[in-house]
């Protein structure tokens, strides 16, 4: 009986996998170059995305992915600016806040911003008795911005950017003024001290928070690229410009 | 004779088939996408200032000033109380109003203070002929918190006063 000395099929197999593999990484190598002076440098650029989010036209928070896939990220406060110093913010007067989006990356983007609002007792919990929609954004009209109103609540409000934002380009204003309902200062309660008559508001001391998240996502395969991310069904228009609800 | 399937062959075939196919797995669902959020609080304080009336008295009469000595801005008006007739001099900063109060038409700033009201009066005929008489002129103020209306206008809440008097 003649030895079998060698499996000849699952030989080949593995030789012709090991081919495929090696065939997969060759691209790079001939991208290389082969020639180059000091002249005629090349840099290739990668498609990175990046936002940015603009209080009052600065940026205060932003997320860029580098082409060595370094994340570049820098973070603020909101509302570091409403008031001056040794100023009271005064129920029912307007402060100028506005939130805008910058792409802050290369590649052109869609975009869309989340505003939770809430209040805080003075120890930083939750107050359950002040309603959130006592804050109140003066939204900006036809800018771009289409509110999502299925997806509001009063803690809640979602902003989606109809237009491509390309890449370096600002979004204009979400909303232009914050201002707190004057409602809050009918609540009184009366002290009375001998012949004198004092008051003190309710909801002295109490905080209001507002917290703004934007995200983007590339522009190319927009409709699945969109529901992948953030789970919406958007309507895209054919090449990929514009987004709608 | 039937060749039987080399179970090596099998697992060897297994391998290499996830291999090749696993190269064009991760492509077809990465996207690009990125984010940024930020937050901030402001407190909210409210409260409801303090006014003391100032009053100098000299031949012309009451010269009466309010200052907000409190940590609000408020609004101020005046009213006062005699026996005799009295008239009142405030040129554009004080106008007469609701409830024969004399209004001050601007918000009183924390630690600032009105211009002056002028409260005249004239003795009647009767001081004359009886020295001793005497007439009184009591000045009662009333401060009112800043408020603001839908617009964003400030106005006063004439609703909730504090009130302060002097003889």
């Amino acid at each position: 009986m003649k030895k079998k000395s060698f499996f000849l099929k699952p030989a080949l197999l593995l030789a012709a996998s090991g081919l495929l593999l090696l065939g997969s990484t060759v691209g790079s190598a001939r991208a290389a170059l082969t020639y180059y002076s000091d002249s005629y440098n090349a840099q290739m650029s990668l498609s990175s995305i990046g936002v940015t989010l603009l209080e009052n036209g600065e940026a205060v928070s932003k997320q860029d992915y580098k082409d060595n896939g370094v994340v570049s990220v820098g973070k603020g406060a909101l509302l570091t600016d409403l008031l001056g110093e040794k100023e009271n913010l005064i129920p029912g007067k307007k402060y100028n806040e506005s939130l805008s989006v910058q792409n802050s990356g290369n590649i052109d983007t869609f975009v869309r911003v989340i505003v939770t609002k809430s209040w805080l007792n003075a120890d930083g919990t939750t107050n359950q008795e002040l309603s959130p929609s006592l804050i109140e954004l003066q939204l900006t009209s036809g800018s771009g911005w289409q509110e999502d109103t299925t997806a509001a609540t009063p803690e809640r409000q979602v902003f989606y950017y109809q237009p491509l934002l390309a890449a370096g380009d600002k979004t204009p204003n979400i909303m232009d003024t914050i201002r707190i309902d004057n409602s809050i200062a009918d609540e009184v309660n009366v002290i009375r001290e001998g012949n004198t008559i004092k008051y003190e508001y309710k909801y002295d001391g109490c905080t209001f928070s507002l917290e703004a998240e934007v995200n983007a996502v590339q522009t190319h395969n927009a409709k699945d690229a969109i529901k992948s991310a953030w789970g919406v069904d958007v309507n895209v228009n054919a090449d990929e410009t514009r987004i709608s609800l | 004779m039937m060749k039987r399937i080399n179970k090596k062959t099998i697992l060897l075939s297994g391998a290499a088939f996830a291999l090749t196919a696993s190269l064009s797995v991760g492509s077809a669902f990465a996207y690009f996408t990125t984010y940024a959020n930020s937050k901030g609080t402001v407190p909210v304080k409210m409260g409801f200032t303090e006014t003391v009336p100032q009053e100098k008295v000299d031949q012309d009469g009451k010269h009466v000033t309010i200052k907000n000595t409190g940590k609000y801005d408020c609004y101020v008006r005046v009213k006062v109380f005699a026996d005799i007739a009295v008239t009142y001099q405030g040129g554009a900063d004080w106008t007469q109003g609701d409830g024969d109060y004399w209004y001050y038409g601007s918000i009183l700033p924390a630690g600032g203070e009105t211009p002056e009201l002028l409260v005249s009066y004239s003795y009647p005929d009767t001081e004359v002929e009886n020295p001793t008489e005497e007439f009184n002129i009591i000045v009662v103020q009333e401060c009112t918190p800043v408020v603001y209306d839908d617009n964003g206008d400030p106005k006063p809440d004439w609703n909730h006063v504090i009130t302060t008097q002097q003889d």
